[in-house]
């Protein structure tokens, strides 16, 4: 029998070793995916805490900023009417009568509606970057002559990305649900249930219910009414399986009439729904050039107009060089649709899938990928399709695919 | 500061809204478990960052005391899904004097559970990129023989049960008490003790065929003064 003594002394061994292992670089890493996750809703949540309590104990130790003035070069913004210098790192919380204006020393112009609240994380010489903890926030952005976007707002799990538009955005956190209502420019929105990002311009309402993983997207005229309410056209986007929330636009407008000029570029037909069309339309041999040179917004993107527009090939593409490019988890789990749904290789798509939940074991796609999985396993060894069904039922006992699972193990 | 200079504003367009002065909240310094438990009750997500910075690194190491050197597990993920399940979990703590050890007893269970689930992923036999199986290398390429002797353990651990190799680990590296590594993965008392007289006897069976820790234990017994 092993000595326990010579085993305590590996243990330190193992132990010393280990515990070196773990790097800050990596600690750092991991906290931002896991504050920026895709969060389930808890199910004893107490719902929202009351903005602005007079409370006599301060209880909070904010880590990431501590409140600081700006350096020098960077934007100075203040607060409130009549205004006084913000702080970044500073809550800021709206009471309930009244909005909170705030102005930004290049021109931009937030206000935060009642009973909101937010913080400035971060200022730059261009940009900065606001984070909505709760309610609403209105924002005239001033636009840059950067070509990146020079202003990050994050609204719960979501950012919004922004160059120079006006637009309001909204987090309820109570319901896990997130509104954006432009008025015009351009922002991408990135969070859980969608997909991939999404380019929005002026006139696009978007809402999104994470708990229902529920997308509505709206495309029209600029809208009045408050961001965090119902869009004006009600376009509902499900897929009965409970797969890709974010499948197709909801606003899918029928083909492009035949006197759509002929200047119409792929992308707006795309966005107008027509895909097969600007698939067509990039036949002149400027598909290849897409693929190696956008961005990986831009890829994606790509890939959902080759996917609805019956070119499975070109999605492929798209998504392979995705992942070569940036390493996409996202890609592998796409490239596994396609593979399946259009392409009809099984084999193919089930390698695809694997990667993912091995990439990303806790990413929003997991248990979609592993009832994908199931369901590609049936047929196949039943040892292997219960172990299968076994392991998505201790990952997801609530999940799509549960009575799927529940049938396979068996009794 | 000087008022801001509006150069390229595009005109009012948030509108002529009343607006008040703002009540300005500064969240600032101390904060103890009693406060984060309730914040994370409350879904705040300052609570959410507290609690992680204040615990991530002690989480981190639990877990990756436990799957040591496996190519197939990392410890980024798992840090990220011990905190979900902390999250998910928080209203079952019933003392927030108790948060450091339920912690540490959740860190314990997500890699338990991560272990499991390789030793199901090798029986459904899911296809590998090459250029992650480390296992099997070249006794050249191991390095100091401290952390040879790390590499191997672990891979004589990989090859044992997973309950065996966790009772183990959990006892020896992460040295927790009998009663609380039967606490964490939900067995009774004998029953961790009749799996680590198992795990134990099993360890010595593989190491023996192992060079590199027939070395460490012979090295250990003549430290010690006894025959091993």
């Amino acid at each position: 029998m092993a000595d326990p003594t010579r085993l305590s002394d590996l243990g330190r061994v193992l132990r010393e070793e280990a515990d070196a292992r773990v790097q800050p670089e990596m600690i750092q890493r991991a906290r931002r995916d896991f504050l920026e996750r895709g969060r389930e809703p808890r199910r004893n949540a107490r719902g929202p805490l009351l903005a602005v309590a007079a409370l006599a104990v301060a209880v909070v130790l904010v880590v990431i900023a501590w409140p600081r003035s700006p350096e020098p070069g960077l934007l100075a913004f203040e607060v409130g009417s009549p205004p006084r210098t913000g702080v970044v790192g500073e809550w800021l919380a709206a009471p309930v009568d009244g909005a909170v204006p705030m102005t930004f020393s290049e021109g931009t112009q937030l206000e935060l509606e009642p009973q909101s609240r937010l913080r400035v994380r971060e200022v730059r010489s261009d940009g900065a970057q606001v984070v909505l903890e709760k309610g609403t926030l209105r924002a005239d952005v001033v636009p840059t002559d950067q070509g990146q976007p020079s202003w990050l707002f994050e609204a719960g799990p979501f950012s919004v990305a922004v160059k120079g538009t006006s637009f309001s955005t909204s987090w309820d956190p109570a319901t896990d649900t997130f509104a954006i209502a432009m008025k015009e420019g351009r922002v991408v929105v990135q969070g859980p249930v969608l997909e991939t990002p999404r380019e929005l311009v002026g006139g696009d309402r978007l809402r999104v219910s994470v708990a229902d993983r529920h997308v509505q997207l709206s495309r029209g005229t600029p809208p009045e009414a408050e961001a965090a309410s119902p869009p004006a056209t009600e376009a509902r986007v499900e897929s009965p399986s409970g797969e890709d929330a974010d499948e197709e636009p909801a606003d899918a407008e029928p083909a492009a009439s035949a006197t759509a000029t002929a200047k119409t570029s792929w992308r707006e037909r795309a966005r107008a729904g027509d895909y097969r069309a600007a698939m067509e339309q990039l036949d002149d041999g400027r598909f290849g050039a897409l693929v190696t040179g956008s961005s990986q917004a831009d890829l994606f993107f790509l890939a959902d107009a080759a996917r609805f527009g019956g070119r499975p090939d070109r999605a492929k593409s798209a998504l392979l060089s995705a992942r070569k490019r940036f390493g996409s988890s996202r890609a592998a789990f796409l490239l596994g649709k396609v593979a399946a749904d259009q392409l009809r290789s099984p084999a193919e798509a089930s390698q695809w899938f694997q990667i993912y939940v091995r990439e990303a074991p806790s990413g929003a796609l997991a248990e979609q990928a592993w009832g994908r999985l199931l369901e590609l396993s049936r047929g196949g060894d039943p040892e292997r399709v219960r172990a299968l069904a076994q392991e998505y039922l201790s990952r997801f006992p609530n999940g799509g695919h549960a009575p799927l699972a529940r049938q396979l193990v068996g009794p | 500061m000087a008022g801001p200079a509006p150069a390229k504003r595009r005109g009012d367009t948030v509108g002529k809204r009343n607006t008040t002065s703002a009540r300005v909240v500064a969240l600032v310094v101390d904060h103890d478990d009693a406060a984060i438990v309730a914040g994370l009750r409350d879904g705040e997500r300052w609570a959410e960052a507290a609690l992680y910075d204040r615990y991530a690194r002690r989480v981190a190491c639990v877990l990756s005391r436990l799957i040591g050197h496996d190519p197939r597990l990392e410890v980024e993920d798992l840090l990220q899904e011990a905190f979900v399940r902390i999250l998910d979990g928080i209203d079952s703590l019933d003392d927030a004097d108790k948060l450091t050890g339920w912690v540490r007893t959740i860190a314990a269970r997500t890699g338990y559970r991560a272990i499991r689930r390789q030793r199901v992923r090798r029986m459904v036999r899911f296809w590998e990129p090459t250029d992650l199986d480390e296992l099997g290398r070249d006794d050249s390429d191991d390095g100091p023989e401290q952390q040879q002797t790390y590499r191997r353990t672990y891979e004589i651990l990989a090859r044992m049960p997973a309950a065996e190799r966790t009772v183990l680990t959990l006892r020896y590296v992460e040295e927790m008490s009998l009663g609380e590594v039967a606490e964490t993965l939900e067995m009774s008392l004998a029953t961790v003790k009749r799996r680590i007289r198992r795990a134990k006897s099993r360890f010595e069976t593989l190491a023996a065929h192992d060079p590199v820790m027939q070395q460490w234990l012979a090295d250990q017994g003549r430290e010690e003064g006894g025959d091993g």
